[in-house]
């Protein structure tokens, strides 16, 4: 039987094993080498400003994984409805489709990674028990109104709206009526961060 | 968590944004160095050197990484690869041999001076095995990864190099 290495013997090793922390500047280095290299773009000009710039990364991440990115490998399951939750089941004939719009305004600063768990974490436990999915936007799209609907102009989004309230991203769920897909949506984490979430009904035809 | 590093490298891939990498590096950046200057034996600008081209050669790679083994793994073996390519360019040198060790500070210098020239004593594959299995805790498949070979030489290996650390050990304390 193998004897692991008792505490002080550990302790000799751990002497050689040189317990520093990476140095800040290393980092640095690495990125201006891949600028360098045209490993890393230069970020558009929204995501350097402010956070809805790091909610758009986290939504994309999402949307990738939700939308079957990883070609079955996902660790995000797609639901086929059938669940382990029975009260929360919901025979699939008497539901409606909802669209959850995410706004890209302004949260608190928050730690992006744990952004990150906390909304793919909060996807999968919708999906355990119904159809859902998400998708990340593109950060340009095109405003119109009557005034300028013959000369229809592409713009930033974030421009026409000063850079608040414009949709990010969005969920999609089924629930059995309004209030289930009001509750759901009161579960999202983007309102952890005072964020603006805009729920709606798909028009069933 | 592997999830997390396929949501960071799938943005990472798709925007090729500095965030996303950022956020990657962090979640790996300690383990990798603890490695990396390891191998390097204390010497900081080389393990700095060693761990920048690791990270390059790890992204123009990230498209072809098939998650057979965690992103964390994969990284760890890219670092150990590029520190053995570096001392098998130096004639005479396995990164053991001659060069300076790093003492942690003045308080623990005087306890630890014997027992780090008794560590450097141990071939390199040993003192490898023994970072990896007893100090960051990886497991022998995970290991057997990092350094092309079977779980099965791993063990054998690990066995060997507690062996041969103990023995010295024993020896400086006669």
């Amino acid at each position: 039987m193998e004897t692991p290495l008792n505490p002080d013997e550990k302790k000799i090793l751990r002497s050689n094993a040189h317990m520093d922390k990476v140095p800040h500047s290393l980092i640095n280095q690495i990125t201006t080498k891949m600028k360098n290299e045209n490993l890393i773009q230069p970020p558009p000009a929204f995501i350097s400003r402010s956070i809805p710039g790091y909610l758009s990364l986290i939504l994309l991440a999402i949307g990738l994984l939700t939308a079957g990115y990883f070609t079955g490998k996902s660790t995000i399951p797609r639901s086929n409805a059938t669940t382990s939750n029975n009260d929360a089941a919901v025979n699939k004939s008497n539901k409606s489709q909802f669209i959850l719009f995410v706004h890209n305004d302004d949260t608190p600063q928050a730690d992006p990674m744990q952004q990150v768990k906390e909304y793919s974490a909060w996807l999968k436990k919708i999906q355990a028990t119904r159809m859902a999915g998400g998708e990340h936007l593109q950060d340009k799209g095109w405003i119109l109104t009557s005034a300028t609907a013959d000369k229809i102009v592409q713009t930033k989004v974030q421009e026409s709206f000063n850079g608040r309230n414009e949709v990010g991203g969005y969920f999609s769920f089924e629930a059995a009526n309004q209030d289930e897909a009001v509750a759901i949506a009161k579960t999202c984490p983007h309102l952890n961060y005072n964020g603006t979430l805009e729920l709606r009904e798909v028009f069933q035809h | 968590m592997k999830i997390l590093d396929k949501v960071l490298v799938m943005a990472y891939l798709q925007t090729k944004d500095e965030f996303a990498f950022r956020m990657l590096y962090q979640r790996h950046a300690q383990a990798l160095w603890k490695v990396a200057i390891y191998q390097c034996n204390g010497d900081k600008n080389l393990a700095e050197e060693i761990t920048q081209e690791s990270w390059i050669r790890a992204v123009q790679g990230l498209e072809r990484f098939e998650w057979r083994c965690s992103l964390r793994t994969w990284l760890t073996k890219i670092i150990i690869n590029r520190c053995r390519e570096y001392y098998r360019t130096i004639p005479n040198q396995s990164g053991l041999i001659g060069m300076a060790y790093h003492v942690p500070g003045p308080d623990h210098a005087l306890e630890l001076k014997d027992t780090v020239s008794l560590v450097a004593e141990l071939p390199e594959g040993y003192r490898t095995i023994l970072l990896l299995h007893d100090l960051e805790g990886y497991r022998h498949e995970e290991i057997a990864i990092m350094l092309d070979i079977a779980p099965g030489t791993s063990k054998s290996q690990l066995h060997q190099a507690r062996k041969a650390f103990r023995k010295l050990f024993e020896n400086q304390n006669k």
